[in-house]
């Protein structure tokens, strides 16, 4: 690779907003050279396969010992600095490790489940036909007993004859499982063929294990599972869409709509059905309430649409702006606490009750109008898009489409020094391979800056990844993807006093499952999300442990069929950073700009590209005007049409049931009109150019 | 502006050179293959032309005159339909097209009706509207003969999806009507089916049918069976559009179709069914005041009620009540005054 000398930018971190900024300034032609300490893409929110993911843990020692290396470094450094005066250095504060990890974390909180648990869960095939056979010697002898196991087993067949068919059942699916899995070994085994790199064939060959489940065998499906650290939640019809639309990274991304969104609601996991038509089918409404559910989305999309005929209606809408939206819901719409608790936690995903007691109706509307149309664009049963392959498919699109355009990538490379002049200037930077690269200007994450005091926690995350070996909805296929909203303890005694100092309490739990390319075939991943105060002191223990034991199993004892079983689990706490609004111009050296790393809510991104564009403008001062192109296409003649169509048709595939010629471009304006919402991307690829 | 208008008139030229060629072919008589594909050419261009569709036809005609064998004359109409399909791309609402469909569909040896009826459940994705594809799809479901039962499921699933569809609606209301004359007819066919029974059973032994005939005969039969356990439940249908009132009170498909699904109530139940109805609808403009379908629904069902009643204080009571709603509809909506006037005259007897 040639050798870099100067750049006109230098960014750090591969999250989602330095990886736009990096696309953005490329296609405006900055010269930009981009670094990342890690060996893969994402930072914060990175896609990790099983053993990356693994390692994050694992690997925990040897971090502590680096850090502190790196610690008597700085310390050589701030020496350094203070000897040399018109070429100054500044102290390296970059971590190689920025905190995305909690340093509290412990190995405890990752656990396996002990071998017979795993053995409970998936039975070898030979084991599984003993078994049987020796069920039979006992139904015709009726003698004593041998195993624990097989005596269990045996009273459940007296007990229940369902059961016992429920049970075959299970053994033939397992047998079909394990006939998958064999068929997969095959499968990897012909492409590691193809590979020729011998090393990696040895070591799979001896690792592929029988028990499926263990450590091992996780390790040897590393690659067909896509844990991401955050999971984001893009809607449909959003900004971040739009660019991705309109700056080809179609080619990269492929989305899938959310199965479902359900709520926990009397104990029991309820969708909120939003779109007329599902309202028209549901039996979970009543009458009433579905003429006060439409009354309320039809009022919130005309209103944001400036569509409401009636003036009694819009000054009543308009009289209730500044008001909260709990009391527009119960007193305007009469809505009972069922609607009102759905269209707080579903649609406008309110953190808790302190935001549910604070959200004024003009918010609140805005909410609604967003989800809806999001919902409308194709016609799903919900407005949420998930990034096939896992949410880092964002930055690494963005950081694709940046060195399309020139921009150039080093990773595992970091900044040892920054190179100052005697103005306090930035010059350049001295990178982890001892290289001097001149650039004027450091784009960093602020919290990569933590002992300059710039960044504040703003919230902590508790997170947990569980990996299952069912769906929590095994008869519902299309909730295979699935966001469940969970908004508080469902036995409140313990955490009474924990719930005032910290009212955010909305646990997210999000399932991905084979159907989402995250996992192996009928393996799923369970996503924990909560949000907490900086200050609060909740581990994510605490917090998941009652939603994990209800339904989930860990134990052997547990003989409930319907619960997934766990074969992974692991807690982790990250930690959301926010640049402080003022800073004093002296505490940093010109040139070196701070962002905000992405904001894991709901946003769809919305943080990120406002700090893109207004890192961009510090920058391009031309870009100035509200509606600059950020993301001008200048080489777009580069990309040939098929590949365009071709990714589009994926996401369209759904749509399209018989293989007809018919020609789009002359339909009737009716029919335009009836299919616009069916179209996605095309249609605003189309509008767009136009 | 100058340079569009130049496309266009260069389009006309040539929409006109090519037309004049072809029906100086017609006038000719040449009913080749190579007028076919010249006509075909041109009705790509606009597919809107009845003469072109018929010299098409006529070309068919001869072709079949010559007896070319069932393969050359399936291949032909394979190739028909890849073109027409073309067309209803660039035209769907085109009359001529869907009549050319069904011409040779029923000329098509073999003709695989199922294909046709997915075709159509396609279109009717793209566009569930289309009254064109609606009854052309009644035409393919009466080749194929299948049951009411499976013709009402199509029609809820479409509703379900968007139940602002006339076309949904009435390809519902021919099931209703098609299972109400059916269930009249019962009584009086079922001495005479007997008969026929019989008949048919000896017709089976004396004559060896095609397995073509059997085929469609055991169809026939089957739909039989399954029509004939089919009911219609008006209980469940009134519900279904009540669902669809509180919906969308706005949608007027459903308010016209509660309309006619009131005239079609047996008489003996019927003065309960407009009550009851009347009950749903006045809960509705409970919430909704100002539905104006709502309003001038609860007006037909007045008069409807008036129709059964034969106490004049009631009728008066009811008369007094409709005229009430019919001013204030005229209030709600002065826009359509004179279409509330009008229906008020036209309803002299009531109002």
């Amino acid at each position: 690779m040639e050798k870099i000398e100067d750049a006109d930018v230098i960014i750090l971190g591969t999250g989602i907003t330095p990886t736009l900024i990096s696309a953005s300034l490329s296609r405006l032609k900055k010269k930009v050279l981009h670094m990342d300490f890690k060996p893969y893409y994402g930072s914060e929110m990175s896609t990790l396969s099983f053993k990356e993911f693994y390692s994050l843990f694992d690997q925990k020692t040897k971090k502590t010992e680096e850090k502190e290396t790196e610690k008597e470094k700085e310390k050589k450094d701030e020496k350094q600095e203070k000897k040399e005066n018109e070429n100054v250095t500044f102290s390296d504060s970059i971590k190689p490790v920025p905190l995305i990890f909690e340093e509290s974390y412990t190995e405890s909180s990752l656990t396996f489940p002990k071998p017979e648990v795993r053995r409970f869960w998936m039975f070898p095939k030979k084991e599984e036909k003993k078994e049987k056979e020796e069920e039979k010697e006992k139904e015709e002898e009726k003698e004593k007993e041998e195993e624990k196991e097989n005596e269990n087993e045996k009273q459940e067949n007296n007990d229940n004859e369902k059961e016992k068919d429920e049970e075959k059942k299970e053994n033939e699916k397992e047998e079909e499982k394990e006939e998958k899995e064999e068929k997969q070994k095959e499968e990897e085994e012909e492409k590691i063929e193809e590979k020729e790199k011998d090393k990696e064939k040895e070591e799979k060959k001896k690792e592929v294990p029988e028990q499926i489940g263990s450590l091992e065998w996780l390790k040897c499906k590393s690659s067909r599972f896509m844990i991401d650290l955050q999971p984001h939640y893009i809607f449909a019809r959003s900004e971040i869409l739009k660019i991705v639309a309109t700056s080809n990274l179609t080619h990269y991304i492929d989305f899938q709509l959310l199965g479902s969104i359900q709520l926990l609601h009397e104990g029991k996991f309820q969708a909120l059905p939003c779109s007329r038509s599902e309202i028209f089918k549901t039996k979970s409404l009543e009458l009433i309430e579905k003429r006060f559910l439409m009354k309320f989305i039809t009022h919130c999309t005309k209103y944001s649409t400036n569509e409401i005929e009636d003036e009694e209606v819009l000054d009543e809408i308009k009289s209730w702006l500044e008001k909260p939206f709990t009391d527009f819901l119960t007193k305007y719409y009469k809505f009972n606490t069922k609607l009102h608790d759905f269209v707080f936690y579903t649609i406008v995903m309110a953190s808790g009750k302190g935001e549910i007691a604070t959200l004024k109706t003009k918010d609140g509307i805005k909410s609604v109008y967003k989800y809806i149309i999001s919902m409308n664009r194709f016609q799903g049963t919900t407005p949420i898009l998930w990034p096939q392959y896992g949410i880092s498919g964002f930055p690494q699109g963005f950081s694709r489409s940046s060195a399309i355009y020139g921009g150039t990538f080093m990773l595992n490379s970091f900044v040892q020094k920054l190179v100052l002049n005697g103005k306090n200037q930035i010059e350049g930077i001295i990178n982890s391979s001892n290289e001097k690269i001149k650039s004027p200007i450091v784009i960093s994450p602020v919290h990569y800056w933590d002992n300059l005091g710039q960044g504040v926690v703003k919230k902590r995350i508790l997170r947990s990844i569980l990996i299952t070996d069912r769906s929590l909805f095994p008869n519902e296929e299309n909730h295979d993807t699935s966001l469940v909203i969970i908004p508080s303890m469902d036995n409140s005694k313990e955490e009474k006093e924990e719930e005032k100092e910290n009212e955010e309490s909305v646990i997210q739990l999000l399932q991905l499952g084979p159907h989402s390319h995250a996992t192996p075939d009928n393996v799923y991943i369970i996503h924990l999300t909560c949000f907490v105060n900086k200050d609060s002191k909740t581990t994510p223990n605490e917090k998941f442990d009652w939603v994990i034991k209800k339904y989930f199993k860990r134990e052997k004892s547990e003989q409930n069929e319907e619960k997934p079983a766990i074969i992974f689990d692991c807690n982790f706490v990250q930690k959301i950073y926010e640049r402080k609004q003022q800073i004093s111009e002296d505490a940093l050296p010109k040139g070196l700009l701070l962002f905000n790393p992405s904001n894991p809510l709901q946003d769809s991104f919305q943080s990120s590209i406002d700090e893109t564009k207004r890192i961009v403008r510090l920058i391009c001062p031309e870009m100035i005007e509200e509606n600059s192109n950020f993301f001008p296409n200048i080489q777009q003649e580069v990309y040939s049409k098929k590949k365009e169509s071709k990714t589009e048709s994926k996401i369209e595939k759904k749509f399209v049931s018989l293989d007809i010629s018919i020609n789009e471009g002359k339909e009737t304006e009716e029919k335009k009109e009836e299919i616009e919402n069916q179209k996605n991307v095309k249609i605003e690829l189309k509008f767009i150019e136009n | 502006m100058n340079t569009k208008l130049d496309g266009d008139l260069k389009k006309i030229d040539n929409f006109l050179k090519q037309r004049d060629v072809v029906l100086q072919k017609r006038k000719e008589g040449d009913f080749s293959l190579d007028s076919l594909e010249s006509v075909q050419k041109i009705l790509l261009i606009n597919p809107d032309v009845a003469t072109f569709w018929a010299f098409i036809k006529e070309i068919y005609e001869h072709y079949e005159a010559t007896s070319p064998g069932i393969e050359k004359l399936i291949e032909i109409y394979k190739k028909d339909r890849a073109h027409v399909e073309k067309c209803m791309g660039i035209h769907p609402k085109s009359y001529y097209i869907w009549y050319h469909r069904r011409w040779t569909s029923e000329r098509t040896p073999q003709m695989d009706w199922k294909k046709e009826l997915k075709l159509c459940n396609y279109l009717l994705t793209l566009d569930k509207r289309n009254f064109h594809c609606w009854n052309y799809r009644r035409f393919v479901v009466s080749q194929l003969k299948l049951s009411l039962k499976e013709e009402l499921d199509f029609t809820t699933f479409k509703i379900e999806e968007n139940f602002s569809n006339y076309s949904a609606w009435h390809n519902r209301s021919t099931i209703v009507t098609t299972f109400k004359r059916s269930k009249e007819n019962k009584n009086v066919k079922e001495n005479e089916k007997e008969k026929e029974n019989e008949k048919e059973k000896e017709n089976e032994n004396e004559n060896e049918k095609t397995e073509e005939q059997k085929e469609k005969q055991e169809k026939e039969e089957k739909k039989k069976i399954n029509d004939e356990e089919f009911t219609f439940k008006f209980q469940e249908e009134f519900e279904f559009v009540q669902n669809a009132l509180y919906v969308d009170p706005e949608d007027q498909s459903t308010w016209i179709y509660l309309q006619w699904l009131i005239s079609q109530s047996s008489n003996e139940g019927k003065l309960e069914r407009i009550n009851t109805t009347i009950q749903v609808v006045e809960e509705l403009l409970g919430i909704e005041p100002k539905s104006k379908w709502g309003n001038l629904t609860l007006v037909f069902l007045l008069r409807e009620k008036a129709n059964k009643v034969d106490d004049e204080d009631k009728q008066s009571n009811l008369r007094n009540h409709a005229k009430e709603i019919i001013n204030k509809l005229i209030k709600l909506d002065p826009r359509h005054t004179n279409f509330y006037n009008d229906f008020a005259n036209s309803n002299k007897s009531f109002l």
